[in-house]
């Protein structure tokens, strides 16, 4: 059973790492994160071997730990496992979004789509995981939107650096934009059918041998 | 490493009796001979499974990690509760993850590789119809692993694999149901089917399909968890 120290220090380098402030190959010390935490070097170590077992992490011999570098294939394969769970979030938010919700998803896609306008890559890319955050709290799956989360949370870097392909924010915006549709008009078919779309172009955009390289 | 007083001398230690006693409690949390709520008392595991209390307190260790088991601080160990709304909820994550790994196993699929998933497919069938439940149940997890084979989707096979641990109670229970092992098999066999024909489409829809027997299923069982 995780304390609640160890989950602040699951909780912060979740963060650090989803935010870019730690990078793929960067080094864990735990006395860093002693002090960046404020919890214990247990609790720490506790958080490191959790998400080391998520695959966030990995333990070096020797040498302690660090934030894995995830491969171009590994990228492919985590967004294969993530197209079901998020077009099952997708089914299920369409089932249960409510008035409120719907109007917060349009507001954000408009953002999205100012912020794909002004050619704002970063904000983008925020948006986006902001989005299905949304579209999973809406469908009050917390299973299913836990085990999507700790996906994303390994494919952080490979969004961030597809979305920087020219072309590339378009391309995502038209098909987020017919994933809000589906879930606003209620269908939950057609939801599931748009995420299918979505991470599906994805994939195949992944799989492309591309200039600024494949492996983060 | 347990210091081995004249008492536990006749009991098992080591790897061999925590795999035993894991196996032993799994069943009988299967079999509904413990019952959710239940508290674990590690010596009196280990008595009965003939391990020493180091091995049934490690048993239950891996049991907490499938999901199967829970430790309240200053209480002990009991068997989770495991509400039909979870229930229902793990196994529309399976459902999917099923679904895409009967997608693979189609496009991974050739003759030589698929003769294992129809022989399961002739053991179950006969388990089922002796009303060997606990063996036609094994022979399911079998089948399923089977197809993860195939499928080599290491990733999914790892969440899918994750999720199998948290349900096998409520599966095996609605095994019991008259016609439901029946049932279980004819989905099965649709699976298998599509498959071997290198139908991804297909094998997706029916993998879908399976789980949503299951699902049906248990939401028509009375409240009890």
């Amino acid at each position: 059973m995780a304390s609640a120290a160890q989950e602040m220090a699951e909780r912060a380098l979740r963060v650090a790492i989803s935010r870019g402030d730690m990078p793929p190959g960067y080094r864990l010390v735990e006395a860093e994160l002693v002090t960046l935490t404020g919890v214990s070097r247990s609790a720490v170590r506790q958080a490191i071997d959790v998400l080391a077992a998520e695959g966030l992490v990995e333990r070096i011999p020797n040498k302690g730990a660090r934030v894995r570098i995830v491969s171009a294939e590994e990228a492919i394969e985590i967004t294969e496992c993530r197209l079901p769970l998020e077009g099952l979030l997708a089914r299920k938010a369409a089932e249960r979004i409510t008035d409120a919700e719907v109007d917060r998803l349009r507001a954000h896609l408009h953002t999205m789509t100012a912020a794909v306008d002004s050619g704002d890559v970063q904000k983008y890319s925020q948006l986006i995981q902001q989005l299905y955050g949304m579209v999973a709290e809406a469908a009050r799956h917390p299973i299913a939107a836990d085990m999507v989360g700790r996906l994303q949370a390994q494919l952080v870097r490979h969004q961030f650096r597809l979305s920087l392909r020219p072309g590339r924010p378009r391309v995502s915006l038209g098909g987020l934009t017919a994933l809000v549709d589906a879930i606003s008009a209620r269908d939950p078919e057609r939801a599931e059918a748009a995420v299918a779309a979505h991470l599906g172009s994805v994939i195949a955009a992944l799989s492309e041998p591309h200039p600024s390289g494949g492996a983060a | 490493m347990a210091h081995t007083t004249g008492e536990s001398a006749h009991l098992l230690r080591g790897a061999h009796a925590k795999r035993l006693a894991e196996q032993r409690l799994r069943e009988e949390i299967v079999r509904g001979v413990v019952v959710p709520g239940q508290w674990l008392v590690e010596p009196e595991l280990g008595e009965r499974y003939g391990v020493t209390r180091n091995s049934a307190r490690l048993a239950l260790d891996v049991l907490i990690t499938e999901g199967l088991v829970e430790r309240i601080p200053n209480r002990g160990a009991r068997v989770r509760v495991v509400s039909t709304a979870e229930a229902v909820a793990v196994l529309e994550c399976r459902q999917v993850l099923d679904g895409l790994l009967a997608r693979k196993a189609a496009q991974h699929a050739t003759a030589g590789r698929t003769d294992s998933l129809r022989d399961n497919l002739r053991r179950m069938r006969r388990a089922g119809a002796e009303q060997e439940l606990l063996e036609y149940s094994a022979l399911v997890r079998e089948h399923h692993r089977l197809l993860r084979e195939l499928a080599s989707q290491p990733r999914a096979s790892a969440l899918v694999e994750q999720l199998e641990g948290r349900m096998v109670r409520h599966e095996f229970q609605l095994l019991l149901r008259p016609g439901q092992a029946r049932q279980s098999l004819a989905g099965l066999t649709r699976v298998v089917d599509a498959v071997v024909e290198r139908a991804a489409d297909r094998a997706e829809s029916a993998a879908r399909a399976h789980l949503q027997d299951v699902i049906d299923a248990l939401l028509l069982e009375p409240a009890a968890a």
